[in-house]
């Protein structure tokens, strides 16, 4: 991987690995989504799906975390956030994973539904107390400073795509959109921003 | 900000990431003060001046 690290002036060629690494994780999670709806695979293939995301994710986030110690990005703080995420990442998926089973199985009373519902949203919660721990505990300010303006540009991102979708969908022109996707959302806006961020750089 | 970071840094022969290390702050934010996309704090100014010994102003040029 060669870049200039000293100078910063030109693109590292490890942002174009980066972006290839980005794309093959979508088209493994987004296309394996689609893959499973299609074969109809049962609960042992969705099982054995999640565990091959769980794989595919904890093996990103270990290169991100190398690719940012190697090039100077990193910090105590920024490690210590995404461990906390790929948890966060972890329960989310067995927590998802469960909820859907126990919904499906029909064998859970409307109280505990409740419960059973908020399952995947507890790592959820999580996550976003992660982003926040984050800002509060980075001490270099500069990587402060950058976190905030990609949660700022993420927030504003959000706000405009729910916004129009929302009006689309009032129209009926577009389909329904659950609300929980605004987190989603939320992650790829700040991947937008990072690739607008490496694009200028 | 213009500044002379990076000849006060080549003098000593020091890596970005040398300075970084001596300042506690990431080879990323010394190559961003260095290119004048961040200005530092003052407090990170200050220790910028303590590590080279020199006052800000003689580091950190006005526009």
């Amino acid at each position: 991987m060669s870049h200039d690290l000293e100078h910063g002036a030109s693109v590292p060629t490890g942002a174009r690995y980066a972006l290839w690494i980005v794309l093959g994780f979508l088209a493994a999670t987004v296309g394996g989504g689609f893959a499973m709806k299609s074969l109809d695979l049962g609960w042992t293939g969705a099982a054995i799906y999640v565990v091959f995301l769980l794989a595919i994710t904890v093996t990103l986030m270990r290169w991100v975390q190398r690719t940012g110690m190697q090039s100077g990005c990193s910090s105590a703080a920024i490690t210590r956030y995404n461990r906390r995420m790929l948890w966060g990442t972890i329960g989310y998926m067995i927590g998802l994973f469960a909820a859907v089973w126990l919904f499906n199985s029909g064998h859970v009373g409307r109280p505990w539904l409740w419960g059973v519902a908020l399952l995947p949203t507890v790592p959820v919660l999580a996550m976003v107390w992660a982003m926040g721990r984050l800002l509060v505990e980075e001490a270099d300010e500069y990587i402060r400073f950058r976190l905030v303006k990609q949660a700022l540009f993420a927030t504003g991102g959000l706000l405009a795509v729910s916004t129009i979708w929302g009006f689309l969908e009032q129209f009926d022109l577009v389909v329904h959109v659950p609300v929980w996707a605004s987190v989603p959302v939320f992650a790829v806006m700040l991947g937008v921003g990072q690739c607008f961020r490496w694009v200028r750089s | 900000m213009k500044n002379r970071l990076k000849v006060l840094r080549a003098e000593r022969d020091w890596s970005q990431q040398d300075l970084g290390d001596r300042l506690g702050v990431s080879r990323q934010s010394v190559n961003a003060i260095e290119t004048g996309k961040y200005d530092p704090s003052l407090p990170l100014a200050f220790r910028i001046s303590d590590v080279f010994e020199l006052p800000i102003e003689k580091i950190f040029l006005r526009d």
